[in-house]
């Protein structure tokens, strides 16, 4: 398992190293790669094309190494998750970022790639799942883990999705429960905004909840 | 405060359901979903690893990306359907400028190179036939607008300029998509390409390397 000192010696140059943290970390990014881009599948916005798994997961890396491994480093094991839970989330908000941007290629593609994922995709194109409120949530989710801060992202993971409680967010992160509460109340406006937002890029006003 | 806590419950719940969806879809044994590996992996390690130098210095630009292999659809360039033999091999020069940096990106039909260590690495010697399709495209790091551009080939200290077509985009993206031997005039034997990208008095080349059989 790589740790830290792993972590410095990739950084440093270490070939062995490199190898190996890119081993360990490989699954969890690619994993949220192909994740992202089944969810625009079943939106309906083109197939999975192997290329840009490949083409995402690069990216995905150079963001987490580039700069003497900038946002690498940011992992605190005595603080938060796994080495390998917190590169699946800088990859999840990575790629969510990434497939947002307009400028994602220059020569706009509509992958036509794969018809060995239509297994997946077509699952996912169910018409329950590509109408109404799910649609709209997924955007709303999708929005969230483009704009989220790393932070924020990660207390909507621990609040919102994992649905840990107070206590145990606060032991895990060091923090008081007062900051726990404001970033509940913080997370609740977000999502609200997104929402909203997802509407007005939509254009079609829709009612929560039915 | 009711509706942010119901919409709270929906978001937690949908993002539950598509974690678990990617739990059983993933990894997948074939198509697109299938783990990277072999000599995939070998180039995200040469691609990814560069990007860790410090920001100082010639190794902190972004590595070169790969492009080809998966049908760029909007362009219809049929990757895939290219039986060519390519032998590339990237040499960056990275002045500091405005210009943005460049990722350098060449497809080579059935053989794609996702990048190379900053510096001089080859990747070793392949070859186009004549009638085999060159695609190149370099994408700037971020959207710039005014930039021209031109392919060369180098002669010893000399850039000759070909007069292969190069598309621009409006974000500021180069591309070239050229026959061997007929929009790409290059005779049998070994050759360096040069984009050149300017942006008024600035100037950047990249070099990429192949060879035409006879």
């Amino acid at each position: 398992m790589v740790g830290t000192d792993e972590i410095e010696r990739a950084l440093a140059g270490e070939p062995a190293a490199g190898r190996a943290l890119m081993q360990q970390l490989l699954p969890h990014v690619q994993k949220r790669v192909c994740a992202a881009l089944m969810r625009r599948a079943a939106a309906g916005r083109g197939r999975v094309v192997r290329q840009e798994v490949l083409d995402l997961t690069q990216e995905v890396f150079v963001a987490l190494l580039k700069d003497d491994g900038k946002v690498l480093r940011t992992w605190d094991p005595q603080r938060e998750a796994s080495l390998n839970t917190f590169v699946g989330r800088v990859a999840e908000r990575r790629v969510a970022s990434i497939m947002r941007s307009a400028r994602r290629s220059p020569w706009t593609e509509t992958p036509t790639e794969s018809a060995s994922l239509e297994r997946v995709s077509g699952q996912a194109r169910a018409p329950e799942a590509l109408v109404g409120d799910r649609e709209e949530l997924a955007a709303v989710l999708d929005l969230l883990r483009a704009t989220l801060s790393p932070l924020g992202f990660d207390l909507f993971r621990d609040i919102v999705v994992e649905q840990r409680t107070v206590e145990e967010i606060c032991s895990a992160r060091s923090m008081s429960a007062d900051a726990v509460y404001a970033w509940r109340s913080r997370l609740r406006k977000a999502m609200r905004k997104a929402l909203l937002q997802v509407r007005s890029e939509t254009g079609v006003p829709r009612r929560r909840g039915g | 405060m009711e509706e942010d806590s119901q919409l709270a419950d929906l978001l937690g719940a949908l993002a539950r359901e598509q974690d678990a969806e990617m739990e059983e879809a993933w990894p997948s044994e074939d198509g697109a979903l299938r783990p990277i590996g072999g000599a995939d992996f070998e180039a995200l390690l040469g691609a990814a690893l560069p990007a860790a130098a410090p920001v100082e210095g010639p190794a902190a630009v972004e590595p070169p990306r790969a492009i080809g292999g998966g049908g760029r659809g909007g362009l219809g360039l049929g990757w895939a359907a290219l039986a060519i033999a390519a032998s590339l091999a990237f040499i960056a020069l990275w002045p500091a400028a405005r210009l943005p940096h460049y990722a350098l990106e060449v497809g080579s039909g059935d053989r794609t190179w996702r990048g190379d260590t900053v510096g001089t690495q080859s990747y070793g010697t392949h070859s186009y036939a004549e009638g085999s399709r060159f695609l190149l495209t370099a994408r700037p790091a971020t959207d710039i607008e005014g930039v021209d551009a031109r392919l060369l080939r180098r002669e010893g200290a000399a850039l000759r300029p070909l007069p292969t077509t190069v598309e621009i985009s409006g974000a500021g993206a180069v591309h070239v998509d050229a026959v061997v031997g007929e929009t790409l005039p290059l005779s049998p034997g070994a050759h360096i390409l040069v984009i050149e990208i300017k942006l008024g008095s600035e100037t950047r080349h990249y070099e990429t390397r192949l060879h035409v059989a006879p």
